[in-house]
C-alpha cells in the first residue's frame, strides 16, 4: 500500500486512526502490529511470512544475547549467526538474480537458469532496522525487547516499513513501551504528512512525467536532455523526501517521532555536505554498522580510503541489484575521498555560487548513473543518453513547447528545494491570520492531491523497489 | 515549554473531516457502473478469493474499484485540469484548451504506425483486382491550427498524409487527399466538433463530394439533406480533457430528404446478428453516447443494403466512416463496413464471398497512426 493512494487515504488510515485512539493504551501496540501486517500484506500477501519469520527469529536473537550475558564467545556466535541469516535472506531475495546473471556473463558455459525471485517490499529497509537492534543489543547499547508485540511493531511499523527512514531501535525503544500521544504532536503529524503528500503528488509525479517525456525525445536537443536530468533529480528528491515526511508525519499521528531523513540536500556546497543532508538515516546506519566497525579513520589514511570505498560500494548496491548502482556508489566514494584529501579546502575558498553549482552538477550526473539500472536498459541506455547531453542541437521545437508549459512548476520546485518556504512559514506563524492561511493551505493540498490522484494513474513510488 | 493546545488547530479538523468524509461518502454513495464522460464501464467490487488475495489481484482490483468509485470524480479531474492550466500547463490530459471553445488533441506520436499501415494497405491492394481507394482524415488540431493555444506541439498530419499518398499512388492505389479542401472550407463551416475528435457531417460531406470522381458517382447537392441538430453534445475531446466548463456542441445528422436514411442495416457482433431499418439510430441521441446515432457506433462488421442502384462497396475504416457512409449509401446497392480493431477474420475471405466493385479505406489520421492495422 502506498500513502498516496485512495485505499490508504480514505480507507486504511481513517479506520486505523479511529480504532487506535478508541482502544485503551495497552492494546494499542498490538493493534498497530495488526494494522502493519494488513498494510504490508496488502501488497505482499505471500512474502509477509518472510517478514514474520524475521521478526520471530530476531526476537529470539535478542533474548539469547541477553541470556548469554556472561559469555562473550556465545554472544558473538549468536550475533554472527543472526547477521548471517538476516543478510543471507536479503542477499537471496534481492541479489540472487543479479548474481546468476553475472556468473553467466563471466562463464557463459555455466548458463544457469535465473531463479526469478520476487523482491519482498521493504526488505532492504526492515533488514537494516532489525540489524540496528541485534547489533545494539550485542554492543549493550540497548536492552533486549521482551515483548514480541513491541518488537514486531518496531520492525513492521507501517509509516516507515516500505521506504524508510531507517529508524534505529534505540531511537524508538522508549516510544515503543510508553508514548504519549497528544494534540500538538498530532497536528504536527498532519502538517508533515500533508507536506510529504504534496511533495510526492504535486511535484515528484509531474517531474517524473516530464523526465519521461523529455527522455522520449531523442532529438530534443542538449538543453532538453539537461532539463530531463534536472527533472529526474527533482523527482527523486521530492519522491523520496516526500515519502520520508509522510512517514514522519504518520509516526507523529500515532505518538512516535522519527529523526529527520532529508535536510534540503540540494543547497549543499559539497558532496560531503550533500550526504549529510540526503537520506540521513541510511548514512548514519552505514557509518555506525559498517564504517566504524571497519576501523573508520582510526587505522591510517590507506585503510580509511579502503573503508570509504567499501562503504560506498555497499551503499550503491543497497539501492539495487544492478551494476549501475555500484558504480553510482563508488562515484560518490571517490568524490568524497577527493574532497577529504584536498577539494573541500578549495571549495571553502570559492564563492558559494561555485561550490553550490559544483555539488548540484555532480549530484545530477550521479542521478543519470542512478537512473539507468538494468531494468530500464542498463549501460546500453546510459551510453545512448549521455551523448545527448552534449550533442544534437540545443532545443527542438517540441521540447521547447514541453518545457515552456512546465516553467512555473519548475520554479516552484526549485524554491521548494530550499529552506525559503519553511522560513516564510515560520515568519508568518506569529501573525493573526496564520491559522486561516494554514487551514487554506491544508484544504488546497488535500483537494489538489486528491484531484491529481484521481486524474492520474501515474503513481508509482520510486523507492518501492528497494 | 510549548504552549499546550486546548483545541486542535482548525487545519487538523479540516484534514480529518476530509479523510473521514471521503471514506464515508465512499461507503454510502451508490456505486456507479458506467461512466458517461469516459464512455466505459467502471470497476465493481472485486470478488474475494484466497487465490486472488495471494496473487495480489484482489488488492489491485480493490484499488481500481476505489479509484473508479471515488466520490466527486468528475469534479476532481476537472479541478486538476484547471489547476494545471492555471500553472501554464495547457493540455495536461492530452487535449489542449484552444480558442473559442475548441478542445484540440495533442499531436499523435512521431514514432507511429503510419508508414507501416500504409505499406499494409498497399500490399493488400496489390493482391486484389478490386480497385482500392484510400482516404486519411487529418486531425482537427492540424486543420484548426489557429484555434490552438500559443504554446503547442508541432502537427505533422499534412506531411504524413502526403507521404502516405505518395506511397499509395506509386503503387497504383487511388488516394483522395482532402487536406487542401478542408483548409479552404474550415472558416466557412465547422468541419469538426469542438468537443469531439470526429469530423462533423458537414466535414464528411466535403469528403463525400471529393470522393465522387474517384468512386464514380455524381455527388448529391447539400440542399438535398435536412440537417437535424441535437444540442448538448459532449464528445471525446471533452471527456479526455477534463475542461468541464467547455460549452457543448450540437450533434448534426444530415438526412437525405429523398431516402430519409432508410436501409437494411445488419450488424454482426460476436456471431450475433441484429437488423435495423435506418442508417441513423435516432434513439441513441438521448443516451450518454449520442455519436452512436451513426450506424450504431463501432462494430466489427456491418452490412447495409440500400435498395438503390449502383455497385458494392467495402469500407475498411475506423469511426470516421460512420457519418460518411450514409452519404455513400445513396450510390451503392450494398456497403459492407469492417473495423479491423474488432474484425479478426481475413478480409480476403469476405471479398471472395461477395463480389465488391470498390474498396475504400477511411481512417482518421490519429487512429491510423496509433493502431497497427492487421489486414489479411
Amino acid at each position: 500500500m502506498v500513502f498516496s493512494s485512495f485505499v490508504f487515504l480514505f480507507v486504511f488510515f481513517p479506520v486505523v486512526f479511529l480504532v487506535y485512539y478508541a482502544l485503551p493504551k495497552k492494546f494499542r501496540n498490538a493493534f498497530l502490529l495488526l494494522s502493519d501486517l494488513v498494510f504490508y500484506g496488502w501488497g505482499e500477501p505471500v512474502l509477509i511470512t518472510l517478514m514474520l519469520g524475521s521478526i520471530v527469529f530476531n526476537y529470539f536473537v535478542g533474548l539469547l544475547l541477553e541470556r548469554f550475558d556472561g559469555s562473550d564467545k556465545k554472544r558473538k556466535a549468536v550475533l554472527i549467526v543472526s547477521v548471517a541469516v538476516d543478510l543471507g535472506l536479503l542477499a537471496f531475495f534481492k541479489y540472487a538474480d543479479f548474481a546468476v546473471r553475472n556468473v553467466n556473463a563471466i562463464i557463459p558455459a555455466a548458463n544457469l537458469a535465473l531463479p526469478r525471485i520476487p523482491l519482498p517490499i521493504g526488505i532492504s529497509f526492515y533488514t537494516f532496522q532489525i540489524m540496528s537492534y541485534t547489533v545494539d543489543v550485542f554492543r549493550r547499547e540497548t536492552k533486549a525487547q521482551h515483548s514480541i508485540v513491541a518488537f514486531g511493531t518496531y520492525v513492521s511499523l507501517f509509516p516507515q516499513l516500505i521506504a524508510g527512514p531507517i529508524v534505529r531501535y534505540r531511537d524508538v525503544d522508549d516510544q515503543l513501551q510508553s508514548r504519549r500521544e497528544n494534540l500538538p504532536q498530532i497536528s504536527r503529524g498532519v502538517q508533515l504528512f500533508l507536506l510529504g503528500l504534496a511533495k510526492k503528488v504535486l511535484l515528484a509525479n509531474p517531474m517524473g512525467a516530464l523526465w519521461d517525456e523529455l527522455r522520449a525525445m531523442p532529438n530534443g536537443g542538449a538543453l532538453a536532455a539537461w532539463c530531463g536530468v534536472i527533472a529526474f533529480s527533482l523527482q527523486i528528491y521530492f519522491d523520496f523526501s516526500g515519502y520520508s515526511d509522510m512517514a514522519r508525519g504518520l509516526g507523529n499521528l500515532f505518538g512516535f517521532s522519527f529523526l529527520k531523513n532529508f535536510d534540503y540536500p540540494y543547497v549543499s556546497k559539497s558532496i560531503t555536505e550533500f550526504w549529510r543532508r540526503w537520506h540521513i538515516s541510511l548514512g548514519t546506519w552505514f557509518r555506525e554498522y559498517v564504517y566504524i566497525p571497519l576501523g573508520g579513520n582510526r587505522k591510517g589514511k590507506a585503510r580509511q580510503i579502503v573503508n570509504i570505498l567499501i562503504v560506498w560500494m555497499l551503499t550503491g548496491l543497497w539501492h539495487g541489484a544492478s551494476w549501475n548502482f555500484v558504480l553510482w556508489g563508488l562515484y560518490f566514494g571517490v568524490l568524497l575521498m577527493l574532497e577529504k584529501l584536498f577539494l573541500l579546502k578549495v571549495l571553502q575558498k570559492l564563492p558559494a555560487v561555485f561550490s553550490r553549482v559544483y555539488a548540484l552538477v555532480l549530484v545530477a550526473l550521479g542521478w543519470v548513473l542512478f537512473y539507468f539500472a538494468d531494468d530500464v536498459g542498463g549501460f546500453a541506455a546510459l551510453k545512448a543518453f549521455v551523448p545527448r547531453l552534449f550533442t544534437g542541437g540545443l532545443l527542438s521545437a517540441d521540447a521547447a513547447s514541453v518545457l515552456l508549459s512546465v516553467v512555473p512548476l519548475l520554479l516552484i520546485a526549485f524554491v521548494a528545494c530550499t529552506p525559503l518556504i519553511r522560513k516564510g512559514y515560520d515568519r508568518l506563524s506569529g501573525k493573526k491570520l496564520f491559522p486561516v492561511l494554514q487551514t487554506a493551505a491544508v484544504a488546497a493540498v488535500l483537494l489538489l492531491c486528491t484531484a491529481s490522484l484521481v486524474s492520474d494513474a501515474y503513481n508509482p513510488f520510486l523507492y518501492f523497489k528497494f | 515549554m510549548k504552549k499546550k493546545l486546548k483545541f486542535p488547530p482548525l487545519f487538523t479538523a479540516v484534514f480529518f473531516l476530509f479523510c473521514f468524509g471521503m471514506s464515508l461518502l465512499l461507503l454510502v454513495l451508490p456505486k456507479q457502473t458506467f461512466s458517461e464522460t469516459e464512455k466505459r464501464n467502471l470497476a465493481a467490487f472485486p470478488k474475494f478469493s484466497f487465490a486472488a488475495l495471494a496473487d495480489g489481484s484482489f488488492t489491485r482490483d480493490f484499488e481500481t474499484f476505489l479509484s473508479d468509485q471515488t466520490p466527486l470524480r468528475r469534479f476532481f479531474v476537472s479541478l486538476n485540469a484547471y489547476a494545471d492550466l492555471a500553472l501554464g500547463n495547457n493540455g495536461g490530459n492530452g487535449v489542449y484548451r484552444g480558442r473559442d471553445g475548441w478542445l484540440l488533441e495533442k499531436p499523435f506520436a512521431r514514432d507511429n504506425h503510419f508508414a507501416d499501415n500504409t505499406g499494409r494497405i498497399v500490399r493488400f491492394a496489390q493482391k486484389t483486382t478490386v480497385p482500392c481507394t484510400v482516404m486519411l482524415v487529418p486531425t482537427k488540431s492540424s486543420v484548426y491550427t489557429d484555434k490552438l493555444p500559443k504554446n503547442h506541439l508541432r502537427y505533422d498530419d499534412f506531411k504524413t498524409i502526403e507521404a502516405a499518398q505518395t506511397a499509395c499512388e506509386k503503387s497504383g492505389l487511388r488516394f483522395v487527399n482532402i487536406g487542401e479542401r478542408f483548409l479552404a472550407e474550415k472558416d466557412r463551416t465547422a468541419l469538426y466538433y469542438k468537443t469531439d475528435h470526429h469530423w462533423t457531417s458537414a466535414g464528411a460531406f466535403i469528403a463525400y463530394a471529393a470522393l465522387g470522381e474517384t468512386l464514380g458517382y455524381e455527388p448529391t447537392a447539400a440542399d438535398a439533406y435536412s440537417v437535424e441538430k441535437t444540442p448538448n453534445f459532449y464528445g471525446t475531446s471533452y471527456a479526455r480533457s477534463g475542461y468541464t466548463l467547455t460549452k457543448p456542441d450540437s450533434l448534426e445528422v444530415w438526412r437525405s430528404k429523398q431516402t430519409g436514411g432508410r436501409a437494411t442495416v445488419t450488424i454482426v457482433e460476436n456471431g450475433k446478428e441484429t437488423k435495423a431499418d435506418n442508417l441513423f439510430f435516432a434513439d441513441r441521441l438521448n443516451t450518454g453516447d449520442p455519436y452512436t446515432v451513426f450506424l450504431d457506433g463501432n462494430h466489427a462488421l456491418e452490412t447495409i443494403e440500400t435498395g438503390a442502384g449502383g455497385g458494392r462497396l467495402l469500407v475498411i475504416k475506423d469511426s470516421f466512416a460512420h457519418c460518411l457512409v450514409p452519404f455513400l449509401a445513396e450510390h451503392f446497392s450494398e456497403i459492407v463496413t469492417v473495423d479491423l480493431r474488432y474484425y479478426k477474420k481475413p478480409v480476403t475471405a469476405l471479398m471472395s464471398e461477395t463480389a465488391f466493385d470498390q474498396v475504400l479505406f477511411v481512417y482518421g489520421a490519429d487512429t491510423f497512426a496509433e493502431n497497427k492495422i492487421v489486414l489479411r
